[in-house]
């Protein structure tokens, strides 16, 4: 009971502290721009480029996506270390959840795509996975150097127009190769039947990335609305954003490449003795 | 290359690189793996539904053949349950004939036994009416001589009366 009563004092100080922090600091931050340059910057990244290596200046969005990838492969490689070969017949809760993963994508294609499905399930595995992770990679926060000299968070990689448009033309030219492998020409026919899938795919994506970012920045460039609307909404607002671009995105692919990877029926021979008796 | 929208073609191929290393990644990493276990287990499970499958319709036939058998034996059980009950059915009537025969040739018996015992009845009071006439026939003889000769004469008709009714 005492340590019970110590520990909810302890809690509430913590707030008190920290709220009286936040209002004390608060006054200095986001004073150094307007929230229009804010804003046109999240959207542009005309002044925030970072450099990459040294090479060149490139978006945020960029070395967002390259972390990220990094992460994945990390964590792909210890799963693969670690987890994979303890394997059994009854999962455990870990093995249940990469099944679940792997599982979902696969039946994805499998169900959209009976016909040809042996490159399309991996496909969206890493696209859904990557939509997922990036999407949820903004919630970090992690901060680079901008070529200015300013420090930013990294924003989600698929906010950045480049990334957004390579994900869909990347997408729209599988489907391509898919229709190809399958019926040969005629799935370019059938694919470019829908020319304009890349710019629906991607701009769909930048979007709603984007207007996450905006939101969020929009909400949290004045301190106080910090207060007024809890980081926890923000938190599931991002989550099931993350499902519902990942979702998407991996559907319409499926969808596409199950059409255009469709068998051809073969076309039932004219009948001659019917023909000449309908004549007849 | 630069473009309207801070659209950069070669940022885009970057996206691309970085996209086209994770998708390989994951899957020789972790995709192959799992799908090839998962793919495994199920192949597993459909030889064991298989098996208990093939196993089922075997007992089914098993069954079958069983049941077949059951009725065949039924049936020759049906046929020696008729076949024993006609057996048993002439031998209860030979012994009832025979039983027959022995009250038949008892209830003579027993007649022959009757009639020899009247026989020998009507003989022995025969015999004692003699006996008896001549008893009286003393005691008249002694006591008087008329009287005594009719009651002699009365004596014997009645004895006589009686021989007849019998």
């Amino acid at each position: 009971m005492k340590q019970n009563k110590r520990k909810l004092i302890l809690w509430l100080a913590l707030i008190v502290v920290l709220l009286a922090a936040s209002l004390l600091t608060g006054t200095s931050g986001g004073e150094s721009e307007s929230v229009q340059e804010v804003m046109r910057d999240a959207v542009l990244h005309e002044s925030g480029q970072v450099s990459l290596f040294g090479i060149k200046d490139v978006n945020p969005g960029l070395i967002s996506a390259y972390v990220v990838t990094a992460l994945l492969l990390v964590l792909a490689v210890c799963l693969r270390i670690f987890a994979v070969p303890r394997f059994e017949q009854v999962p455990s809760r870990l093995q249940m959840l990469l099944e679940l993963w792997v599982g979902t994508f696969s039946g994805m294609a499998e169900k959209n795509s009976p016909h040809h499905n042996k490159v399309l399930g991996p496909y969206l595995f890493g696209a859904g996975t990557y939509i997922f992770v990036s999407t949820l990679f903004e919630m970090l926060g992690l901060q680079a150097v901008t070529t200015a000299g300013h420090s930013i968070a990294l924003p989600a990689p698929l906010s950045d127009v480049n990334g957004a448009i390579a994900m869909g033309v990347l997408s729209y030219l599988f489907i391509m190769s898919g229709g190809v492998s399958a019926v040969g020409l005629r799935g370019v026919g059938r694919t470019l039947k829908e020319f304009s899938l890349p710019i629906s795919m991607s701009f769909r994506l930048f979007g709603a990335l984007l207007s996450g970012l905006l939101v969020t920045e929009l909400v949290y460039f004045y301190i106080t609305l910090s207060f007024v609307l809890p980081v926890i909404v923000g938190v599931l607002f991002t989550l099931l954003h993350a499902l519902i671009q990942s979702y998407v995105l991996t559907m319409l692919v499926a969808l596409y490449y199950g059409e255009v990877s469709e068998p051809v029926a073969p076309k039932a021979k004219p009948n001659k003795k019917t023909n000449q008796a309908l004549a007849a | 290359m630069s473009l309207p929208l801070n659209i950069d073609l070669q940022q885009i191929l970057l996206h691309m690189l970085n996209f086209v290393i994770l998708v390989g990644g994951l899957y020789f990493i972790l995709y192959s793996p799992v799908k090839k276990f998962m793919d495994q287990r199920a192949a597993r499970y459909a030889e064991m539904d298989k098996a208990a499958a093939d196993k089922l319709s075997e007992a089914e036939k098993l069954a079958a053949s069983h049941q077949a058998q059951l009725d065949k034996l039924d049936e020759e059980l049906r046929e020696r349950r008729a076949e024993s009950q006609k057996i048993a059915q002439a031998a209860a009537q030979q012994q009832l004939d025979r039983a027959q025969e022995q009250a038949d040739q008892i209830i003579a018996a027993a007649r022959k036994s009757a009639q020899s015992i009247r026989e020998k009845a009507v003989t022995d009071s025969r015999k004692e009416l003699k006996e008896l006439a001549m008893a009286a026939a003393e005691k008249l003889a002694l006591s008087s001589s008329r009287d005594a000769f009719d009651e002699f004469l009365n004596l014997a008709e009645e004895g006589k009366q009686h021989e007849q009714h019998e």
